[in-house]
């Protein structure tokens, strides 16, 4: 049951991330960008990452996907002349793809000694608690500058919205 | 096939596609929502493993990256709100004036 969720997801998320990258539209794109945040949380769900799943649809499909349909709407669609894609598309397909066998084979290889450790104590039984403890002790340096990120970036784009941000 | 493969599955997929579209659209705006395609299969590979090895410290990664992904959207649309403004374009062949 749940592989079979899985796989349905991973069919679902992939081909609407196609669809974001091939859609003419940047707010269809949008829309199917969505889906595949969704489909994304659900399988964090599957793996047993419910916090992460909350987040995942309150800050990237709320929050995010808000800010970018907002600025979608704002500048409205610009109808193209030629193409959608660059001219060097093919050459970029290329190393991508060869980027992606690559990976895989490597991947494929090691997968087995990667999947092989036995996982430690269960952890599943309070997630939150535990989640949250490692967070903020552990990991409470980085905790403090991921909130100094983000006011540098609250800073930087009120800086950038202003009219005299940008200097003639 | 178990779930832990079906998921790496995923998350390569969605990084190979996001990086695709980073390198072939011209839209801006488009090419910022394939960045955030490329973040969330790491975010998901990040949260397989911690699956597979029964241990938190990869999903505080997967949160830290939504954390930096939300920034970077955020800056990333004021940008192309100020470059709309003077240029009238989010074609991104046209964003050039840094370019030689």
């Amino acid at each position: 049951m749940v592989i079979f969720l899985s796989v349905l997801f991973t069919l679902v998320g992939l081909t609407s991330a196609v669809f974001v990258v091939t859609n003419k539209s940047p707010m269809n794109g949008a829309l199917f960008l969505i889906v595949t945040l969704f489909t994304v949380a659900a399988n964090y769900v599957l793996l047993t990452a419910e916090f992460l799943a909350a987040v995942q649809i309150i800050v990237y499909a709320g929050a995010i996907m808000v800010l970018i349909i907002f600025v979608v709407q704002l500048i409205g669609f610009q109808p193209v002349k030629d193409s959608i894609l660059q001219k060097q598309t093919p050459f970029a397909l290329v190393v991508v793809s060869l980027v992606f066998v690559q990976i895989a084979f490597f991947t494929l290889r090691s997968l087995p000694e990667l999947t092989s450790e036995a996982p430690l104590a269960e952890q599943t039984l309070d997630h939150a608690a535990s989640f949250s403890r490692i967070l903020f002790t552990k990991y409470l340096v980085p905790f403090e500058i991921a909130s100094v990120l983000l006011l540098v970036a609250i800073i930087g784009t009120v800086l950038l919205a202003q009219h005299k941000g940008i200097r003639e | 096939m178990n779930l832990d493969t079906v998921s790496l599955i995923f998350g390569t997929g969605l990084f190979f596609i996001g990086m695709a579209g980073v390198l072939i659209r011209k839209n801006a705006v488009v090419v910022l929502m394939c960045i955030e395609l490329i973040l969330n299969g790491v975010n998901l590979t990040f949260v397989t493993f911690s699956h597979i090895h029964g241990n938190l410290a990869g999903q505080i990664a997967g949160l830290f990256v939504i954390v930096v992904a939300a920034a970077e959207a955020a800056v990333g649309l004021a940008i192309i709100i100020a470059v709309f403004k003077r240029r009238a374009s989010t074609n991104i062949n046209e964003f050039n004036v840094l370019r030689w």
